[in-house]
Order: C-alpha cells, then structure tokens, then sequence
C-alpha cells in the first residue's frame, strides 16, 4: 500500500506498573483506519478497548504508565511526542467521545459553555462567534432548541441528548477521526440505534474516520467498514467487516458472535464464551485466548501465534490451527449453529 | 425556590428555639443541681442570704421555670425591664440579659465585642482560604513533587502544634524576639478599623496568621485529597481530550468542581469561629467574643456566658443558612432542584 492511512497503529504496547506487576492492557496492537473509513473495536469487557482508544489521543499520564510502539496520525508520531503537540492534536485533529455523557460532561458548566471551550481552545475566535458555532452544532446533532439548549446543563438533559452534546462537542473543530468509546453502552435501548446512526452520518457529512469502540458485535455488523477484535490487550483477528461475518477465523470471534443475541432466536439461549480473560498481569505464554479454546492443541499453549493472514491478504488471525481447517471447522461446525 | 429558602429559614428558627431552650435549661437548672442560689450568680459570692433572697425575689427567680424562660426569650424580642419598679434598669430588645456584675446589658457586650472578632476571622478566612486552596491545588497537580511532599510536612507541623503554643511563640519573637525581629515592640492591641485602618490591618496581622496556620493545613490537605479525586473524574479526561492547556483542566474544571465544598467547609468554619476564638483572643488579649466568653465563664457572670452562648448558636445557625444558598447557587443540580 503505498498511500500513508490517516491513523497507523504498529506494535502499540500500553503497560501500567501497579503494586501487584506489570498490567500489559494492550499489548502488541497494530491496525490502519483509512481516511473517511469506521473501524469498529470489538472484544469483551477489559480487553484494552478503551485503553488503546486514550493512547491514540496520548491520554496516558506518562509518569503511571509505559507506552510504546507506533502510533502515527496523518504522519506525526503520537507516542513520546511533546504534550504541546498532542494538545494541538486532541480535539482537532482527533476527538473522543466516552461511554458515560453525563460524567463525561462537567456538572456545573453548561453545554454551550463547553461545546464553545471546545471550539476556542483550537480557534482564534470571538466568543459569540464560537457561541454561533456551538448552536450551529447542536442543532446538527438534533437537539431542540439549540439557542435555549446552549445555557441549559448536562443534567438537564436525557442520556440520548447528553451523548448527542458530546458528539456536537467532539465534531466542532471538524476533527479527521473519532474516537468513540462504547458510546451507546450507557444509553436506553431505544436511543442507542439513534445515537449509532447519528455517529454514521455525522461522519459521512464531516469525512471523519471514526474508531467505534464496543462489545457489541451487532453494532459492528451495521455500522463498520473494517473490524479489529481484541482480546486480553491484543488483536485476535482483523478483517473487512463482511469477511469477518461471512468468514471468522478465530475460535475467539466464533465465540463472540454465539453470543451475539439474534432476532430470530429460536433456541432462545445465548451462549457466552465459557471460562474467564486472563489476567493481564499472568498472561499466558502461548495465545492468550488457549485457556478458554475449544480447539486448542499442542503449540498453542507454549507458543504465541503471529497476526497472519487467514483466506486474504488483508484478513488477519492470530491462530495456531491450519487456515484449512479453520475454514472447514467454521464451515461444518460453527456457523450450522448460530 | 421560594418555597425551600423559606423552609429552610423556619427549620433555622426551630434550631435557634432548641438552642435557646438547652441554653437556657443548663445554666438556669445547674444552680439548683450544685445547690448554690441563683442570685450568687448575678451579683458575686460576698452576698448574705437575705440580700440573695431579694435578689431572687426582684429577678424572679422563684417562679416557675418555664415562666422564666418565657420571660427570657420574649426579652430578646421585645426588650424587658429587670427589677422592680424602684430600681428597675430598661434592657433594650434585642435583650440577651443584663449583667449586674458589669452593669451593661449583654447585647451591649456582644455587639462591641462581635467587631473584634470578625476582624479576626474575616482576615483568617482570606489567609486560609487563598493559602489552603492554592497549596492544595499545586499539590495535586503535581502529586509526589517537592512541592507536594514540603507542604505535606508543613501541613502535618501545623495541624500538631497546638495554637497556643505557636501564638505564644509568635507574640514574643515579635514583642520581645531579637531585635530584627521586633516588630511589635509597642505591643499588639486591637486597633478598630473605623479609628485606624492601617493599624487595625497591621495590628491583626500577626493573629490572622496564628489562627490561619493551623486551618490552612487543614484545608491543604483536603483540597489536595478533593482535587486528587476530582482529576480521575470522567469530565477531566473529556477536558483534557478536548486539547485543554493542563492550566484549564486544573484550574478551570478541576478547581470548579471542588468549589461547592470548599465554600460548605468554610462556611461552616466560619459560622463556628465567628462566635469566638477563645485561645486566640485570650493569647493577644483581644476583646472579642472569645474573650467575652471566658471572662464570663471565669467571673460566674451568668447572663454573660447565657448570652454568647445563643449569640454563637445563632451564628452556626445562620452560616447552616447561608453554605446551603452558596450551594444552591454554585452547584446546578440542587438550584433545579434536581
Ligand atoms: N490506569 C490503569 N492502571 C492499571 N490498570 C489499568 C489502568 N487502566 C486500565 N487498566 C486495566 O487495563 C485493562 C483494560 O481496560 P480497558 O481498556 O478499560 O478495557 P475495555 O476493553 O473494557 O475498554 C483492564 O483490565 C483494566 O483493569
Ligand atoms: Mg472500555
């Protein structure tokens, strides 16, 4: 590939020394996202989502925590750069949203206070001009009212209108990727496929890349142009998200979509993978998802497997066990069942 | 809105009237408890019984008790004659007692003794307040610094050492200390404000710095603890992934959301303060309420220890008010009620 992605992840390692070891949460990570395109992060609940999300802004204070590796956005290296350049960065260039909008927004500034900061910090504007910019923003992401709205504060507003501030307040300096870290986790069922759809077309409209971080595999289905899964702080598999539906090759994402809950349940029980992540503190010395492997062998225990490719060139597994085999055990065994 | 102010005022006015109620219950059933009459209390020990049976008599000693509390507390407001018609003195409302000891009636007392006091605390507050919250700040942001770990030991020095201890030390380096240190070799004196503002500031100096010593170890220690977990709050990594300067994060969103604490705190301290500092004003011999107090304790002056007793539970009551109005307006949440 000869044209630079816009964000270019390589051998990303996010470590935290704690009192009990050393807590390797991510781990060897790499991935692209492409200019314009929805990546989705996907794996269970401490997988290092979230913490390989904060390293791409520099969000770790490096005096608790040991980052290296290669984090390179549109050409500038993120890990050890300057705390001057990567605050020019964030919110410019890439912006976050998290998963709880109301402790993510300040209780006692309002909305429009923060959505304008937001703004200022990165542009030499008047403050009505930023005011303008704020309401403009708000009524983009479908909030009523967005001249009222400006003084109203966070705990004024629903969960959905709270998150979809945070959005507003992510975009205003038309950002080139966005971070969003399970941003519909914390939501009503009835707003998250809203909030999703917001993210969707925000992005089309702005050209932003986006990082979806979430659990959910069903999320991904819908919204994401390419996959990373993530299990105990590394990637486990990397696909084209339709490759990765029609074609898994890691018992770890088998695993995953049984677990996914489908409408047209009929058996009616929904299989979560057995077993528990390690700790990431006592990995194992193999692969990493072995200990809870129904099709772990020999090797697998005492060797870790290398990221390669499984069926195309850009599909990537991380799997002691023959693509062949893989692909015939996916074929006969796994997807009758779902 | 209306509504609560006004509730919490009658709930005040209930507190006053239980205060008024123990108030006068201890001091008025502790003569009978320790056997010595009533009227010893109000004039002095070399009274003979039959000068101690008039007394009681013209007082009203001998009626029944409820009838003296009543007669007390409509005193206050409407002002009362004490004594019979011959020698009968006015005390003015609000009338908190009249001392025969000193002959002056004890709102008299309070209200020129409540100036030097408030001199006091007022000058105290600014020191603590300016020096606790800045220390504290500064210490959090730059946890386990120099910085962090010298105001630690000056904050452990100033919560151990006992006030009368460093006051003592403080009024003989600077009366009678060496002579570069003698500042105050005239003496330290209160010099009101109306008479003199400089000497009154210059005069107060030493005192505001004893009693702010000791508090503002105190609240460097908690603002540090209240800033340290305020910064792992959710809306302080939104502020920083916003491109915030460290500046902003700390002292915009950080300070502001330990603010309503703070302002409860002092407020509260200052209530309790305000109604006398007593080591302090006995040690630079200050005629504060303090003082008024102790003299009163210590002369058996009834009326006089009766008086600022309720004149300092009236000023708690009213800092109680006054903390939950700051509150109300400096945290959204409760001013809508939420
Ligand atoms: N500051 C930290 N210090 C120590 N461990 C941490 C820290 N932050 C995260 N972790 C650990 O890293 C792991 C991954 O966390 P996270 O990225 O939040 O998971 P998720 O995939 O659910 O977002 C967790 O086990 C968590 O305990
Ligand atoms: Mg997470």
């Amino acid at each position: 590939m000869a044209d630079e992605p816009l964000l270019r992840v390589r051998d990303l390692s996010v470590h935290f020394p704690t009192p009990d070891g050393l807590v390797r949460s991510v781990d060897g990570l790499s991935f692209d996202v492409r200019a314009g395109e929805i990546l989705g992060v996907v794996g269970e609940s401490g997988s290092g989502k979230s913490v390989a999300g904060k390293a791409i802004l520099g969000l770790h204070e490096p005096g608790q925590s040991v980052t290296t590796g290669e984090i390179r956005y549109a050409g500038r290296q993120v890990v050890g750069a300057a705390e001057e350049e990567l605050r020019q960065l964030r919110g410019s260039e890439i912006a976050m949203i998290f998963q709880d909008p109301l402790s993510s927004l300040h209780p006692y500034f309002t909305i429009g206070d923060q959505l304008s900061e937001a703004y200022r910090v990165h542009n030499r504007v008047s403050r009505k001009a930023a005011r303008a910019r704020a309401v403009e923003m708000l009524t983009l992401v479908g909030i009523p009212a967005a001249a009222r709205s400006y003084g109203a504060y966070p705990h004024e507003f629903s969960g959905g209108m709270r998150q979809r501030a945070m959005i507003a307040m992510a975009l205003i300096c038309d950002p080139g990727l966005l971070i969003a870290d399970e941003p519909t986790t914390a939501l009503d069922v009835t707003v998250q496929a809203q909030i999703l759809q917001l993210i969707w077309d925000l992005s089309q409209e702005f050209g932003s890349a986006v990082v979806l971080i979430t659990h959910d595999l069903g999320v991904v289905a819908e919204t994401c142009d390419r996959v990373v899964v993530m299990y105990a702080g590394r990637c486990l598999e990397q696909a084209d998200v339709v490759d990765l539906f029609e074609r898994p090759m890691s018992p770890y994402t088998w695993g995953l979509l049984g677990s996914i809950p489908r409408i047209d349940e009929t058996r009616g029980d929904l299989a979560p993978i057995a077993g528990q992540p390690p700790s990431l503190i006592d990995l194992p010395p193999g692969c990493s998802f072995e200990p809870r492997c129904g099709f772990a062998f020999g090797s697998c225990t005492s060797e870790r497997p290398e990221l390669s490719a499984a069926g195309s060139e850009d599909h990537l597994a991380r799997c002691h066990l023959p693509v062949p085999d893989r692909q015939e055990i996916w074929r006969t065994q796994i997807a009758p069942a779902l | 809105m209306i509504r609560y102010a006004a509730n919490r005022v009658l709930g005040a006015l209930g507190v006053l009237l239980v205060a008024s109620v123990v108030t006068f219950s201890i001091f008025q059933l502790l003569p009978r408890v320790t056997k010595v009459d009533m009227a010893f209390y109000y004039t002095g020990r070399n009274t003979s019984p039959a000068q101690a049976a008039a007394v009681s008599e013209r007082f009203g000693f001998d009626k029944p008790v409820w009838e003296q509390y009543w007669t007390w507390l409509s005193g206050i407001v409407t002002g009362r004659d004490l004594g019979d018609g011959v020698s009968a003195v006015h005390c003015a409302a609000p009338c908190l007692g009249y001392s025969f000891r000193q002959n002056r009636s004890v709102t008299e007392m309070l209200v020129q003794a409540f100036p030097v006091t408030l001199s006091i605390v007022i000058g105290a507050a600014v020191l603590w307040l300016a020096g606790g919250v800045a220390a504290g700040v500064i210490a959090a942001a730059r946890r386990g610094s120099w910085f962090d770990r010298g105001s630690t030991v000056i904050s452990l020095l100033g919560v151990s050492i006992p006030e009368f201890f460093s006051g003592m030390l403080l009024i003989y380096a600077l009366t009678a200390g060496p002579s570069w240190l003698r500042w105050y070799s005239g003496g330290i004196t209160y010099v009101p404000f109306t008479q003199d503002p400089v000497r009154w500031a210059v005069n107060l100096l030493p005192v505001w710095f004893c009693l702010a010593f000791l508090i503002t170890a105190v609240y460097t220690r908690w603002t540090r603890a209240a800033m340290l977990e305020t910064m792992s709050e959710d809306f302080i990594t939104t502020a920083k992934a916003k491109g915030l300067r460290r500046r902003t994060v700390v002292g915009k969103h950080g300070l502001r959301a330990v603010i309503p604490t703070v302002v409860t705190l002092a407020g509260l301290d200052l209530g309790a303060l305000l109604g006398g500092v007593i080591i302090v004003e006995y040690l630079f011999s200050f005629p504060g309420l303090g003082r008024l107090a102790y003299d009163g304790i210590s002369t058996k002056d009834l009326p006089v220890i009766m008086g600022t007793t309720l004149f300092a539970a009236f000023l708690i009551v009213v800092a109680n008010v006054v903390v939950d109005a700051c509150y109300a307006i400096l945290d959204p949440r409760v001013r809508h009620g939420g």
